[in-house]
Parts: structure tokens; C-alpha cells; sequence
């Protein structure tokens, strides 16, 4: 079939050899065996030495036959090779590999270059033994060569057509074509390597003892096969370890060959390489030889034969979470149960903005006004919500309500979200829960990130209307002690309607722009840290608002928002930490309302949010105690032109708690986490917080959690200082200077047990919290427009919000998830002795996602059905509020990822996708369809 | 920039949105009547009673503004009409509802039901007011079942019919209303 085997003439610098297969591209040059040879021989001689590197058994390579003159010339040479390369791995070192290739270019040369990656002492010495190789040895390595390659070329030749096949159907790629081969006498360590950058290059000893006979061909298939690892090693994935890709190739092709030679003895088999390894390949893949199963399939089943934790498993379990203690902790040893959003996540979503990423969120629900989307945790609405950055309280609430769509996600690593009482740690607002995001902190040289998208919105009744742009990008550094970041976005999108029959929107278009940076430094050898870090974002919003009385307003509102900490960690002994930080917030929000046709109606107003805190936190960890102690000073003030006066105030809050791992049970793993913080305000006094926190571990796969734990809220300025008149309408609402914090108390239990199906878990939670002294406008005088009631806050009502939480995760295959969850609220004001507005009662969501690492894909669909939520409002004009209620609606939400190179994605997706909102109770984003691209460096 | 930084430390950078976005008017300067011939002899009229405590007088006769002291036959402030009598002024003027009537074709005077101002006034207090307030959606609905007839007490008749309490911009206290001389009662 193949024509005879044709050697070429060997020149005195050898070069190309004939192939008559079209595999390879055969080289025996001079300098590359020289090179070997001396490289053989001086690890020969590191071993002789006592050196542990890893070397062919002895070939006989015959005599030099060097005189005495020579001989030293020669050993010199070996000195400077044992010395230089012996110990650096011919495949992995990257000087040895630059220096083989500088070799190939001038493989025909009687001399070499200058070269950068040929040291000047390396072509010193392969120059001065070049005379006595060339006598000496080089005919009989080049002889050696050419006979070897002549024996495997038929035997190539002849199993090819079968085993390459087979091959290609095991690894989903292509045989390479035209591979260089480079054949050398001496050893390279192991029978034959393959490098792969600028293309596979494969060396092949051809005097080694192991790569004689077929075992030879094996190795010519075995390396060539290197380049066609790129599907399966994506396919294994992070958690199968360093050589289980390498194992699956040497017994594949053992595999081949034996099927085409069945009295073939593969080489992993003779020389005992991967032989644990081989019962479960055999089981687990080699049918891929037929094409059966699908890759992905195969090694899913092969990770699980080798015991290889599922990679997301493998990183949920070692995920950690900072929130629940303020210490660092394992999610699995938290004992304050933590729910966590990482990067990847958020990324696969697509989530713009923390609105969209949390309105899916089981167990969350958002709200929607013309202030924003503020969100809701256990029943209890924003102002029961602490939001953090890093920890630190973000300032800018508009009438209690943060506006979530103000975070863009750009910067941040992770989202922490606790449900239920976390004010032990946090003081103020953490009732209902914490929701802490986790901003990125560099690790490498150079951090290269950007990220553009576009897209359409497409409400209800509507066409596609193109008004969306995102684009973000990062730059960041760590090198050695020096830590720095700096990034920048730009977002725009329209506004949106639920009812175009009038003019007004349902929801603000806006565009905004934000820079950050960080520059921190680690001192000591990384004992302590300083850094510092500032933000600044600027949101401009445009909307259309109709009053009841037909004025049209053009609503204009600009946002800035500005946040620097600086802090100082150190960790002065081994068991012990300290952190000194202060942080200040401002927000500046300016509302202009332009009355159409008209300047009678026309208001601007402005408002100036400060923060300012300092904390100190110490941590020590004595035998089985953790103890925390931290103390935080906080000032904030409010300028507005709507208080009748400037709000300020200060606050003290102190705080010690303690993580005991309780000692003496056994096999019960347990946990209690005593904690108090009290808080001394100026205005509403003294507010303490104590929690009580208990995790036990039962059995190796159930963790059981329970909390008790009492919070506040402090009344905000305006219901401390708000001064409200409407009395066209005919009242006036006053704020009450001698307002008390509400208060709450809240018990939570939780479980999670963990399937003995690897990945599925099952959730399930109860909570109960009371609120008392809650702050509420008593309206029940009527409203005269000729005289002006005077409505006034006062800590009047009393609530409660309860529920039950459940959830299952299922891993239906590696990459592939099912999140289900269902959460049941029941919460009523107590006085009102009705549902507490804008709560649904079931909440049912699902998420799948599904990666199909081979082919870089990812797709993540999620839907949310909420029930029907009350509300309420005076439909007949009768002065007494119905309880109206929402119809039920489903939030549908899809993204597909793509990632072709490891450095780029690019996606698609949409949110809302089936129109869920409507224009007066729920008037939350319609359908987006977005697509963009992620370059990452 | 550096600038901005250091008003980032005081209070912030951004421009403030009135200079970006003027607002489209200035508040007004005295046109508090405006006045607008229709058919029939009938007048529109936009009164501007925005203000929180003063009133707006109006002269019928002249069909304008004038002051206290000048003969006034009603005057207007927010969502309350008075006339120039009775509790209300030391005028004359008198009132009277007229329901189930036709404004349009009204051309002569009734001879009676006029009142004067007490202690609430013929126009907010009569048969439930000129307006009803729709406290669900907190807006002023005019109860256009009613026109009012105006007597100066000099021998000048009036028609006057309620439009709105807002203005075509939806601006409260910007009253529109009809109105138009009547032939003294037979």
C-alpha cells in the first residue's frame, strides 16, 4: 500500500528523514542528539550522585573512543549539563523546551547562532564537544535513528488506518497531521516526549530500551495523541488531578493497538504506568474506542469510578463566607446559615444589577416604586434589610427603600445573603436579614477584564425597542506585596411601560457611570495589610409621572454615590486578628419634577446622605473558642429639603461573640455562637441585640441549625423630621422627633441534609419574627382640605412575619442542576389585622443549569412563580383601603454562555422573558433580550 | 478632576440637574385671569388660586382682577369660591344654585334662591359643594350637575358653571370655569 521505505543519504549534520506516512515530519539532527546525549548523560550522572530524577534503564550507546586530550573536553561538557539541565524537566521546563527548538531551526548548521534562548556557556560547550560527537557517536545515533523510524514506519503504516479512527472517536479531534518528530540516541528522560506550543513536537528516543518494537509505535501514537487532549482534559475537568487525562491517553492507545495487534502487550501494561488506573478506564471509556458514550457521559462516569469530586461540588465545599461571624468560615462550618452567589453564578445568569440577580432568588422578593426595587427578606420589607458592601453599611436609602438597581455587579466576587436576625453583628436594619456583597480582590500579575453588552426591551404590546448598553471592564495587579485594581462602567437603558394607553412610565430609563479603585499593600510578609479603596457612581434618571389630576411631570433624578474605606488588618500572632477600618458614604440624590405645559407644579429637591463610621473588631481563637470583640462608632446625617430639619446623629455599638465548637460528643459535631452587641444611639437610646446560634452535626450528611436573636431598627429621618404638606389634598404629614427603634425578635430553624446522591441537598427552614413599636402613620382621621389633618408617626403597630422555606438541589449530571424551592410567607399587622402589603404567600422557583464543559456551553433558565400579593387601595373613593390582590405571575429569565477560548465568552439571554409586572402594583422591568461578550485575561 | 475629588470629599461632583434641565416656566407674575371668548356671549376663564392664603378677586363687570378694596364680585382661593357679602365681604353679592337646568340655554336670571356667604359659602357649602373630593384617588371632582347664578346687587346678572378644579395641565387651583352675562329676572 505504502511505497518502500526510501532513507535519505545521511548528510555529516543529518536532517529530514523520509516518512512514507503523513503522520509525522521525521528529523534526526545533529545538534538536537548531541544535546540529549550530553543531557542523558549528565542526569546518568546527578543519579550517580544521588539525585532523584527519573532515567531510561542503561543503553548501551558503545564506546566514545575520546583520547586522553579529549576526554576532559568531554567530561567538561557533562559537568555543565549535570549542572544546568539535568534537573529541569525536559517536557515542562521552558528554557529546555525554547532551547530545542533553536536546535530544530539549525539542525543542518555547522554552527550555531547567538540566540536569546541558547545560553552562551550551553553553545559554548555543545560547540566545543561538536568534533568528538561527530566522530565518536553521531554515525551510530543517526544510524540508529533511521533503522528505528524504518522498523515503526510499516508498522505505522499499517495500524493507522485502523487506530487513528479509533482514536479520533475516543478523543473527538483530529489525528494531528505532519507532526514533527524529532529522533535523537540518547534518552530524554521518559521514551519520547511532546511539547505542543507552536505546534506539537514530539522527540522519541530511539535507543531507550521501552521504545523497541511495536511498544515504539505505541509511542508514536501515544504522542501524537498529546494534541488531541484538548476535549477531554475541559471534559475531566479541575478535580480529576494532574495525570488522569495522561492515564486515559496511554491506555486508549494501548487499547487501539492492542485491538488491531490482540497479542500486544500495551506499554502501560509491561512498563506498569497508571495500572490503578486501568480497571477503571477500561470501564468507565474505552468504549469511546467505538465512539460510546457521549465524552461528557464517559468522564462523568470515570470521575466517579476514580472517586474525583464533581468540580462544583468540590467548589461549593470549599466555598467560604464572611457574613454570619465577620470572620472568615467554610459555608459548610458556618453556623449562621449563609446562601452564596459566586462570580460564576451571577456571571451565567447574566444578571446586569442586583435587582435582577436577586428577583429569582428563592426566599427573596423585590419591591417595586418609583423610589426603585428594594428587596425583601422572611416576609419583612427593605427597611428590614441591611444591605452591605465588604461589610459595610451603604447609605442612600429614598423613603426606606434602597434601590438595588443602583449595584451593578461589575466589581463584585460574591453575594452573601443571610435570612433572619443578624444584628449582634450589624446593629440597625439587619432584621429580615443581611444581604453582604463581597467585592473582588486581585491575585494575579495582571487582571484584564471587559465585558459589553446590548440589547432590546420588549414590554407588553410593544415592539423591540434597542435601549440597552453595558459596558464594564477591570484592570488589576497583584505583584508580591502590592495589590491595585481600577475599573470602570457604563450602562443605559430606557424606560418601560405596562400601559402605553397614557403617558406616564412604569419604570425610570437611566444611564450611570462608576469608577473604583484599590490600592492595598501587604507589610511584615504579609503579617498585616493597609488598603484603601474608593468608589464613585453617577445615575441619571428619566421617567414620566400623571397625577390624578392630569399634570404630566417630566421626572428627572440624579444620583451620586460615594464610598472610601480605608482599613488596616494584622495578624500580630498566630491565633489572633486585628482589623482597623473607617468608611464614609455619601449620597446625593437631586429629584426635579417639570410639570408639562405648565411651571405651576414644578419642585426640585435635594437631598445629602452621610455616613461615617469607624470599627475595630479583634479576633482571637483560645482552644475550642473563637471570640470576636468589636466596637464601631457611626455618624450619619441627612440634609433634605424636605426635613424641617438637618437629621443627625451618633451611634456606639459593642459587640462580642463567641464560636465554641462544643468538645466531648463524639461524633456529633456541634457549634454555639453566643453574641451581643449593644448599641447607643443618640437620639432613640440604648438598643441591645443579643443572638444565640447553634449548629450540630448529627450524622456525617445532616446539618441542623437554629437561631434566636433580636434586632432594631433605627427611625430614619424622615420619620424622625419629615415635613409633608399636600393640602390641595388636605392633610400634612409630620415626622416625630421622639420616635423609639422598632424592635424584633426572630427565631429561625434550619436543616439541610445532604443526599447520598452526590450534589443533591435538601433544605428547609421555619421563621418567625415579631416586630413591636413599629413606626407607622396612624391615618385613620379623615383628610379635609379645609383643615389640613396632621398626620404623625408614631410607634404604634405591632407585626409579625412567618414562614417555612424548603429546598432540593439535584445533580442530574456533572454540570447539570435542578434548584427547586418553595417558600410559604404569612405575615400581618397586627393592628390592621391584615397581610402585610406586597408579601406573596407561595413563592415557587426553579433554576436549571447545565454545563457542557467539551463544547464551553452553558445555559441557565430560571422562573419564579409568585402568588398573588395584596395590596392596598381606596377603589371607591370611600376613604376605607380594600385589600385588592395581584394575579400570580411567573419571572422567566434564560441566559446561554458560550465560551469558545478560555480567555472570551460570548452570551445571550433574557430576562422577564414572559412580561410578568404590571403598571401599577408590580411595575418591575418587562422582557429583555441581551447579547455581549466577556474577553477575560 | 482634581477638583472634583475634592468636592467628592464635601459633598459631590455632579452638576446640578437644574442648570442640565431648566425648568420649562417661571412662576407666574400677575396674569391670575385668563379669559377666553366662546359662543353664545360665554367666557372660559383659567383662575389662578394657587396660592396657599391670599385670595384672587374678581371683578365681573370689567371681567379682571382688582383688589379688596375695589368691587369685587367673587373671589378665589385654592378650592374655595366666596362672593362679596354676607360673611365673606361687605358687598352685596348674592347667590343662587341652579340644578336640573340646562347652562346653555339659560339667558334671563331666576327670580329667587339667592343666599348670601355664611358661615361656609354658597359655593363650597350648598347642596354638598361645587366639587366632590374622591379621596381614592385624591383628586377634586367638580359636581357639574349645578351652575350658579351671580346677583351683584347693582342689577348685574351672572352665569357662571364650574369646569374643573385643575387647569389643561393638571395643576390645582387653576380653576376653569363658564360664564356669561344673564338678563335681570322678569
Amino acid at each position: 500500500m505504502f511505497p518502500a521505505l526510501i532513507v535519505a543519504v545521511a548528510v555529516s549534520q543529518g536532517a529530514r528523514v523520509e516518512s512514507p506516512v503523513p503522520y509525522f515530519e521525521v528529523h534526526s539532527g545533529f545538534w538536537q542528539n548531541l544535546h540529549h546525549f550530553l543531557y542523558e548523560l549528565g542526569q546518568r550522572k546527578r543519579v550517580a550522585e544521588g539525585a532523584d530524577l527519573w532515567v531510561a534503564a542503561p543503553i548501551d550507546h558503545g564506546p566514545l573512543g575520546l583520547t586522553a586530550a579529549e576526554q576532559p573536553v568531554w567530561d567538561a561538557a557533562v559537568e555543565h549539563y549535570a549542572r544546568t539541565w539535568a534537573e529541569k524537566d525536559a517536557l515542562f521546563d521552558d528554557d529546555l523546551g525554547e532551547l530545542k527548538q533553536v536546535l530544530a531551526a539549525h539542525e543542518a548548521d555547522a554552527a550555531l547562532p547567538e540566540d536569546l534562548h541558547l545560553p552562551a556557556a550551553t553553545r559554548q560547550v555543545l560547540e566545543s564537544v561538536a568534533p568528538l560527537y561527530r566522530r565518536a557517536m553521531w554515525p551510530r545515533h543517526d544510524a540508529a535513528n533511521r533503522r528505528w523510524f524504518k522498523e515503526r514506519a510499516p508498522e505505522v503504516a499499517e495500524a493507522g488506518p485502523v487506530v487513528v479512527p479509533m482514536l479520533e472517536r475516543a478523543f473527538d479531534a483530529k489525528f494531528p497531521k505532519a507532526v514533527r518528530l524529532e529522533l535523537v540516541g540518547g534518552s530524554t528522560g521518559g521514551g519520547a516526549y511532546t511539547s505542543l506550543r507552536g505546534g506539537p513536537f514530539i522527540v522519541a528516543s530511539t535507543l531507550d530500551p521501552r521504545s523497541q518494537d511495536r511498544a515504539g509505535t505505541e509511542i508514536l501514537f501515544h504522542e501524537s495523541a498529546h494534541a488531541m487532549m484538548e476535549s477531554v482534559r475541559p471534559a475531566l475537568g479541575p478535580t480529576a488531578g494532574p495525570k488522569l487525562w495522561h492515564a486515559v491517553l496511554f491506555w486508549t492507545v494501548g487499547e487501539a493497538l492492542h485491538r488491531h495487534w490482540p497479542d500486544y502487550v500495551p506499554y502501560a501494561e509491561r512498563e506498569g504506568v497508571f495500572t490503578e488506573l486501568r480497571a477503571p478506564i477500561a470501564a468507565a471509556w474505552l468504549r469511546r474506542l467505538d465512539g460510546k458514550p457521549r465524552l461528557q457521559v464517559a468522564a462523568d462516569d470515570l470521575l466517579k469510578r476514580v472517586g474525583a469530586p464533581d468540580p462544583d461540588v468540590a467548589a461549593a465545599r470549599a466555598q467560604t463566607v464572611v457574613t454570619g461571624t465577620r470572620t472568615e468560615r467554610r459555608l459548610e462550618d458556618a453556623v449562621v446559615p449563609t446562601e452564596v452567589i459566586t462570580r460564576a453564578q451571577l456571571e451565567a445568569v447574566g444578571a446586569k444589577n442586583l435587582e435582577q440577580l436577586l428577583l429569582q432568588q428563592p426566599g427573596v422578593e423585590m419591591e417595586y416604586s418609583f423610589r426603585g426595587a428594594g428587596v425583601s427578606l422572611q416576609g419583612l420589607g427593605p427597611e428590614y434589610v441591611l444591605v452591605l458592601i465588604d461589610g459595610e453599611r451603604q447609605t442612600g436609602r429614598v423613603g426606606n427603600l434602597l434601590d438595588l438597581t443602583r449595584y451593578s455587579l461589575r466589581d463584585i466576587e460574591r453575594v452573601e445573603i443571610i435570612k433572619g436576625p443578624a444584628a449582634a453583628l450589624y446593629g440597625s436594619d439587619a432584621i429580615g436579614g443581611v444581604i453582604n456583597l463581597i467585592t473582588h480582590r486581585p491575585r494575579a500579575k495582571l487582571e484584564l477584564l471587559g465585558r459589553a453588552q446590548g440589547g432590546f426591551t420588549n414590554g407588553p404590546g410593544q415592539g423591540l425597542k434597542g435601549d440597552l448598553i453595558d459596558a464594564r471592564g477591570h484592570a488589576a495587579t497583584k505583584l508580591g506585596w502590592f495589590e491595585g485594581k481600577l475599573g470602570a462602567g457604563y450602562q443605559t437603558q430606557g424606560s418601560y411601560d405596562y400601559d402605553p394607553r397614557d403617558v406616564a412610565t412604569s419604570g425610570a430609563g437611566f444611564s450611570r457611570w462608576d469608577v473604583d479603585g484599590l490600592l492595598a499593600a501587604e507589610l511584615f510578609g504579609g503579617k498585616a495589610r493597609v488598603s484603601a479603596k474608593a468608589g464613585y457612581l453617577r445615575r441619571d434618571l428619566q421617567a414620566v409621572d400623571l397625577a390624578p389630576s392630569g399634570a404630566v411631570f417630566d421626572r428627572r433624578q440624579r444620583s451620586e454615590q460615594f464610598d472610601a474605606t480605608v482599613r488596616f488588618d494584622a495578624q500580630p500572632a498566630e491565633h489572633t486578628r486585628l482589623s482597623l477600618w473607617g468608611h464614609t458614604g455619601l449620597f446625593r440624590d437631586q429629584l426635579q419634577q417639570d410639570q408639562r405645559g405648565a411651571a405651576f407644579l414644578d419642585t426640585y429637591t435635594a437631598s445629602l446622605d452621610r455616613i461615617y463610621t469607624v470599627d475595630a473588631q479583634l479576633d482571637q481563637q483560645l482552644a475550642e473558642h473563637a471570640l470576636s470583640a468589636g466596637v464601631q462608632f457611626l455618624k450619619e446625617s441627612l440634609f433634605s429639603s424636605r426635613l424641617s430639619q438637618v437629621g443627625d446623629r451618633y451611634r456606639v455599638g459593642v459587640f462580642v461573640q463567641d464560636e465554641w465548637d462544643v468538645p466531648g460528643l463524639g461524633a456529633v459535631k456541634a457549634k454555639l455562637l453566643p453574641g451581643l452587641r449593644v448599641d447607643v444611639d443618640s437620639q432613640f437610646g440604648t438598643a441591645p441585640t443579643p443572638r444565640l446560634a447553634l449548629k450540630l452535626d448529627p450524622h456525617p450528611n445532616v446539618t441542623l441549625r437554629a437561631s434566636y436573636g433580636w434586632g432594631f431598627r433605627a427611625p430614619s429621618f424622615q420619620e424622625l423630621y419629615l415635613l409633608f404638606e399636600n393640602t390641595s389634598v388636605g392633610y400634612v404629614v409630620e415626622g416625630n422627633p421622639k420616635l423609639l427603634a422598632e424592635r424584633s425578635q426572630s427565631l429561625n430553624l434550619a436543616a439541610d441534609v445532604r443526599l447520598p446522591l452526590e450534589g443533591w441537598l435538601v433544605s428547609a427552614s421555619l421563621f418567625h419574627t415579631e416586630l413591636t413599636d413599629l413606626i407607622t402613620i396612624d391615618t385613620s382621621a379623615p383628610i379635609d382640605p379645609i383643615n389640613p389633618t396632621r398626620f404623625k408617626y408614631g410607634n404604634v403597630s405591632s407585626a409579625y412575619a412567618q414562614g417555612l422555606e424548603a429546598s432540593l438541589r439535584m445533580r442530574l449530571s456533572r454540570g447539570t442542576y435542578v434548584d427547586l424551592g418553595y417558600v410559604l410567607t404569612d405575615a400581618r399587622d397586627n393592628v390592621r389585622q391584615a397581610a402585610l402589603a406586597g408579601r406573596a404567600v407561595h413563592k415557587v422557583s426553579g433554576q436549571l443549569t447545565s454545563r457542557y464543559r467539551p463544547l464551553g456551553l452553558e445555559l441557565v433558565v430560571r422562573a419564579t412563580f409568585i402568588g398573588p400579593r395584596p395590596f392596598y387601595i381606596d377603589e371607591n373613593g370611600d376613604g376605607i383601603e380594600q385589600q385588592v390582590w395581584t394575579r400570580g405571575m411567573v419571572n422567566l429569565d434564560a441566559q446561554l454562555t458560550w465560551h469558545p477560548f478560555g480567555w472570551g465568552a460570548i452570551f445571550v439571554g433574557g430576562t422577564n422573558l414572559l412580561n410578568a409586572g404590571d403598571a401599577v402594583y408590580v411595575p418591575q422591568p418587562p422582557r429583555r433580550l441581551t447579547a455581549g461578550v466577556q474577553l477575560e485575561y | 478632576m482634581k477638583r472634583c475629588l475634592l468636592m467628592l470629599l464635601l459633598a459631590a461632583c455632579a452638576p446640578d440637574l437644574r442648570d442640565d434641565f431648566p425648568f420649562d416656566g417661571a412662576l407666574p407674575a400677575g396674569n391670575y385671569l385668563e379669559n377666553q371668548a366662546e359662543a353664545d356671549g360665554v367666557t372660559y376663564s383659567t383662575i389662578d388660586a394657587t396660592h396657599k392664603d391670599s385670595f384672587v378677586y374678581v371683578d365681573l363687570d370689567t371681567a379682571g382682577v382688582v383688589t379688596v378694596a375695589d368691587g369685587w364680585e367673587l373671589s378665589f382661593q385654592r378650592f374655595k369660591i366666596s362672593a362679596n357679602g354676607g360673611s365673606s365681604g361687605p358687598g352685596t353679592v348674592r347667590v343662587a344654585l341652579v340644578k336640573g337646568e340646562d347652562f346653555g340655554s339659560a339667558t334671563r336670571a331666576p327670580k329667587d334662591g339667592y343666599l348670601q356667604d355664611g358661615t361656609d359659602t354658597v359655593f363650597n357649602g350648598i347642596e354638598g359643594g361645587w366639587y366632590t373630593y374622591d379621596l381614592g384617588k385624591h383628586k377634586l371632582v367638580t359636581n357639574d350637575d349645578r351652575f350658579y347664578v351671580i346677583d351683584n346687587g347693582e342689577g348685574g346678572y351672572w352665569k357662571l358653571r364650574m369646569k374643573s378644579y385643575y387647569d389643561d395641565q393638571g395643576t390645582a387651583a387653576r380653576m376653569t370655569f363658564w360664564w356669561a352675562k344673564l338678563l335681570p329676572p322678569n
